[in-house]
């Protein structure tokens, strides 16, 4: 692995040159993103949260009813800025709505179905994956290795695209399946 | 040359050779295309397959934005050679990623998606296009071009193999049809030689050969047979030639034959002739037995013949032509007439025979012979026979019988009769000694009547007049003549009772007397006879002592004769009895399922003897001889009371002991079933009796209340008015107006419309202002009472005595009422009239009921008292004029007569006499009652006065 510093300057490079597929990572910050408003990076990683809604399957008794909605939980700091309810409005994955809330540390996590930890939180990723531990919640985190430290999903810059880490270990003790298709794309990680 | 004109034999290979290869051509060429189609949509359908599975394939990718794994799932076509170019595309129809096989420049990729689906591009690629969705949403389109190369390939291969086979088969058809078609030709030209070898050799016995069972095949039968039919047909005629030789051979040999058999036949003749002269012979023996057998039944036929003459009964035997077959001397001596033979239709008036009437000709068809001849037997039919033989008439009884032969033939009829002409004598003597028996019996009962008449009319008189006298005598103070009269009212009367007793008796004995059966109160009935017989006990110094429940209740039975019986047990009891107690005990009983009533009469009086109970009730015999001149009385009494008791299905009975007086028992059924005439007449002459127009107006009871309504209906049936209530003033004037009553008694003190208010109403209406008024209170307001035109005051509490003499002052003072005595007998009329006109009466008499009409046509009596039997118009006569005049109708009429009445009069005077009285039974309060009676109710009737 590059040492990111080293890849924040090729991806501000590509950036230039491809235009569209520049990334947030040369961003300024996500604290710092005008409010409605939304990075490239951000609304392809919004993109993927819906097709992981879509192509992973949770077991029945994660939703209350037929057609309970997803919920989708970004713990702590928000990078997304309006990116999620652009990307998620009028969605429906299998009829559920797919519902976005942002969550403090403090508050009961387990609710949630899909738990989103940005970079700057990933330092109490290891508290978060204790507390939904053996529940159907899809931790998704975008810090590096994260996926070796309890995260099912890490999103990760490669070639100036979003890709991902799957620890499928991980999304077995969830009792999450996890779609070939994603499989197929992604990096597979084990416990270690 | 056409194909026309071709030999058959090149024809059939023609034939061969096109048809096959045509149909060969057709089935490749049908083959090849369709191998090609299916070959082509094979193609397609993998075509669409390989789209389905790399689009799948490829959704992770395309999510998830991964071009290289995009490239790689395109590049696994490389292993199908005819996949030409395969392309995803964005979808904003940017091409995404494509992939190319290197040979196959010529195809340029469309520069954006296009509908879903397989279409072919100028028969050189296969193009299919499909859009990749993850739930829906629209990830990119795939599309894949396969160029046609191994179609052409396939199309250029099988165009060669069909040209190939084609040609082979062309050969091997053409060696095939050069051979088979012999089969057809051959026997065709066979069959052509054999028939022109037939026609140049004229040899019919040549036949063709048939190889095949086909149509040629049957071409060849066909001219084998026709050859076969003329080579027949030539050897028959050479046949028929043999046969006319051989049959005249026949011939001749046969009339030969026939020579012989007449020969024969002569033979037989002479055997038959002798046969019949053997069987004479035998015939003649048989006639010899035959005479013999003859000779015994003329013996038999003599037998029966002495027994027919010597019989005394006629015996005529006759067919159904009227012929007399047999006829012994006793018919023609009974009949006296002698018995030539006739049809049978003229029997009847040829020899007197009539019907049992002794006037009707015995019709043919009903003849005892002429049924027997017929076939039906009759037996002791009586035949009156007269004719001039027989002037004073012979009768017979017939007896007639079909005679059948041995088949059951029906041949003649026989007919056996007896002279019974002294017994039919005898009959009509017995017959007319009946008649004159009725006619004595009838004489007698029409003397009894007359008798009951005749006896009592006089007696009336001497009673009537005597009883007059005394009245006079006693007014006059006439103390010695007093006592003869008291004589001879007595002695009348006795001889009257012993009259009726004598007249009931010959009644009973003669079987006249007749029970009329009615209900009637027991207790009333009791009632009556007591008060009737109290001055005889009061006479004999004793007392009379009842005792009876009131659950007696209702008896149907003859009410006189119970009466009778009763009355008589009483008065002998007083007869026998001085100074002591009579007793009355009545009882209902139930025994032997049947309710019974039973009245016990005790005395303490002489009493009898066992003796003297026995003879009791045996007619004419009293106690002792010397009784009956010591207490008087005819002895009949009791044997009368038996013999009404018997009548009645009840009996009577008696306990006595000599000194200790006597109690006799009369036990009598509470419901009699009388005879079905006496009862229905009974009730027929009492239920009219109630609906006579003459049915007296009642008086009418103004009161407030009930307790007074049923207080003065009581008082006043006591005294003989009938009484109807009001409840208000109102409703009292609405019944006076319907009613017209005799008088109105009058409440004052009423609610709502008091007495006066009432009053006053009923003055001021003409129609009601004549009729009586009498005041009913407890006020005293007298003046008031007479200032508004009532007619009398009487205070309340009501003393019933001055409430009905004040009636009855009003109810008749109104009008001078007028009594019409119709009687023949001169004493009857001017007793009764004296009897009336003392009572107050305007009283008319005529002496018959004509004499009665003139006075009807010039005065109108209130109520007419009619004898029955009466010279020129009797009492029915004049009875049905008056009921049949308008005028006279309503007039009531009491029949006051001696006579007996018997069932036939009272049918006559059913419905049209108000009462009957019996003279000799009528006490003068009686008939006073009766006419004051119905005069009151006629009086206060307008109309009927009118």
């Amino acid at each position: 692995m590059t040492p990111p510093t080293g890849r924040r300057l090729v991806t501000a490079i590509a950036a230039v040159l491809i235009g569209t597929r520049v990334l947030a990572a040369s961003s300024p910050g996500p604290e710092r993103q005008a409010p409605g408003q939304a990075s490239p990076e951000y609304m392809i990683k919004a993109a993927y949260l819906l097709n992981f809604a879509r192509l992973i399957e949770w077991p029945p008794q994660a939703f209350a009813a037929a057609e309970a909605p997803i919920t989708v939980g970004v713990v702590g700091a928000d990078p997304f800025g309006q990116a999620l309810e652009l990307t998620f409005q009028g969605k429906t994955v299998n009829r559920r709505p797919i519902a976005v809330q942002r969550l403090q540390w403090s508050q009961d996590l387990r609710r949630c179905h899909i738990l989103f930890v940005s970079q700057t939180d990933s330092g109490r990723l290891g508290e978060l994956s204790n507390r939904v531990a053996g529940l159907p919640v899809l931790v998704v985190s975008e810090a590096t290795q994260a996926a070796a430290r309890g995260a099912t999903i890490n999103f990760r810059i490669e070639d100036d695209r979003v890709r991902f880490d799957v620890n499928v270990d991980a999304a077995k003790r969830a009792q999450l399946t996890v779609s070939s298709q994603i499989l197929r794309v992604a990096t597979i990680v084990r416990d270690r | 040359m056409t194909l026309r004109n071709l030999s058959i034999k090149r024809k059939l290979m023609v034939i061969t050779m096109a048809t096959s290869s045509l149909a060969l051509l057709v089935a490749s060429a049908g083959f090849l295309l369709y191998d090609l189609t299916a070959f082509r949509a094979r193609m397609s359908d993998d075509l669409v397959t390989q789209a389905e599975i790399l689009g799948t394939s490829s959704i992770g990718p395309l999510a998830f934005q991964d071009e290289r794994a995009v490239a790689d799932i395109l590049a696994a076509l490389r292993a199908k050679d005819d996949t030409v170019a395969a392309a995803i595309y964005a979808p904003d129809g940017k091409l995404f990623a494509a992939y190319r096989r290197q040979d196959a420049a010529g195809y340029v990729l469309p520069p954006g998606p296009e509908a879903d689906g397989v279409r072919v591009d100028h028969d050189e690629h296969l193009k299919v296009f499909q859009t990749i969705r993850l739930q829906g949403e629209l990830l990119g389109t795939l599309h894949i071009a396969s160029d046609m190369r191994q179609w052409h390939a396939r199309l250029t291969r099988y165009t060669g193999i069909v040209a190939v086979l084609m040609l082979g088969a062309a050969f091997v058809a053409f060696v095939l049809s050069s051979r088979l078609q012999t089969v057809i030709s051959e026997p065709i030209l066979a069959l052509e030689r054999t028939m022109r070898s037939v026609s140049t050799q004229k040899n019919f016995a040549v036949r063709a050969r048939k190889a095949n069972d086909d149509e040629v095949g049957a071409l060849i039968e066909g001219f084998n047979a026709m050859l076969a039919e003329i080579q027949q047909r030539d050897a028959a005629l050479q046949g028929a030639n043999e046969d006319l030789k051989t049959r005249t051979q026949e011939l001749e040999q046969e009339v030969g034959e026939r020579l012989r058999a007449q020969e024969e036949l002569k033979v037989l003749n002479a055997t038959l002739e002798q046969r019949v002269a053997e069987r004479s012979a035998a015939a003649e023996q048989r006639s010899l037995e035959l005479a013999r057998s003859q000779e015994a039944l003329e013996n038999q036929t003599r037998i029966l013949q002495s027994i027919l003459d010597s019989m005394s009964d006629g015996v005529i035997v006759a067919d159904e032509e009227g012929r007399f077959i047999l006829v012994n001397p006793a018919a023609e001596d009974i009949l006296r007439v002698r018995l030539a033979d006739a049809p049978m239709g003229e029997w009847a008036s040829r020899f007197g025979f009539f019907l049992p009437d002794m006037l009707t000709p015995y019709p043919t068809d009903a003849f005892p012979l002429v049924q027997a001849i017929r076939g039906q037997a009759v037996e002791a039919a009586d035949v009156y026979v007269s004719h001039a033989g027989a002037p004073d008439g012979i009768w017979i009884s017939l007896n007639a019988t079909p005679l059948k032969d041995e088949a059951g033939v029906l041949h003649n009829g026989v007919a056996v009769f007896r002279d019974i002409t002294v017994h039919k004598r005898a009959e009509e003597q017995l017959l007319k000694a009946k008649e004159a028996a009725e006619a004595a019996n009838r004489a007698k009962s029409q003397f009894l009547a007359n008798m009951s008449h005749e006896l009592r009319t006089p007696l009336n008189a001497i009673i009537g007049y005597s009883e007059m006298l005394q009245e006079q005598a006693e007014e006059l103070e006439q103390r010695e003549s007093i006592g003869d009269l008291q004589k001879i009212h007595a002695a009348g009367k006795h001889l009257q009772s012993l009259i009726d007793d004598i007249l009931d008796l010959s009644k009973i004995e003669a079987g006249k007397m007749e029970l009329f059966v009615e209900n009637f109160d027991v207790a009333g009935m009791i009632d009556d006879v007591v008060i009737t017989i109290q001055p005889l006990v009061e006479k004999s110094g004793n007392t009379l002592r009842t005792r009876y429940s009131d659950a007696l209740g209702v008896m149907r039975s003859d009410l006189t004769k119970v009466r009778q019986i009763l009355f008589n047990l009483l008065s002998n009891a007083c007869k026998f009895t001085r100074d002591a107690a009579v007793s009355l005990e009545a009882s209902r009983q139930l025994d032997g399922g049947r309710e019974w009533v039973q009245i016990s009469v005790s005395d303490t009086g002489i009493g009898m003897s066992e003796e003297q109970v026995e003879r009791l009730f045996q007619d004419f015999t009293q106690g002792d001889a010397s009784t009956t001149r010591k207490y008087g009385g005819t002895g009949l009494g009791l044997a009368i009371s038996r013999r009404f008791c018997e009548m009645m299905d009840g009996h009577i009975s008696v306990q006595s002991a000599l000194g200790k007086g006597s109690t006799f028992t009369l036990r009598i059924p509470a419901t009699t079933e009388a005879s079905a005439a006496g009862a229905a007449q009974s009730s027929r002459i009492t239920a009219p009796a109630r609906t006579l127009p003459s049915a007296r107006p009642p008086v009418l009871v103004i009161d407030d209340d009930p307790l007074v309504h049923d207080l003065m209906s009581r008082v006043l049936a006591k005294e003989g008015f009938d009484a109807v209530c009001a409840g208000s003033g109102p409703e009292g004037l609405a019944l006076a107006r319907s009613l017209r009553p005799i008088a109105i008694t009058l409440d004052v003190v009423m609610p709502g419309m008091d007495g006066w208010a009432v009053l006053t109403a009923l003055k001021a209406d003409p129609e009601l202002a004549e009729i009586p008024v009498v005041i009913v209170t407890m006020t005293d307001d007298r003046h008031m009472g007479y200032a508004l035109g009532a007619a009398d005051y009487v205070s309340k509490p009501v003393d019933p005595a001055r409430l009905a003499g004040v009636l009855r002052r009003h109810a008749s003072a109104r009008t001078a009422a007028s009594v019409l005595i119709v009687d023949d007998d001169e004493a009857t009329r001017e007793a009764t009239r004296r009897l009336l006109k003392r009572d107050g009466w305007n009283v008319d008499v005529a002496g018959n009921g004509r004499q009665a009409l003139d006075r009807l046509r010039v005065s109108h009596p209130s109520v007419i008292l009619l004898d029955l039997l009466m010279p020129e118009m009797d009492g029915f006569d004049f009875l049905g004029v008056v009921r049949g005049s308008d005028a006279w109708r309503r007039i009531p009429v009491v029949v006051v007569t001696a006579r007996d009445l018997d069932e036939e009069d009272r049918a006559r005077l059913n419905g049209s006499v108000t009462r009957v009285l019996r003279k000799s039974g009528c006490r003068r309060d009686e008939l006073l009652q009766e006419v004051r009676q119905h005069v009151r109710g006629c009086v206060s009737q307008p109309a009927a006065a009118g």
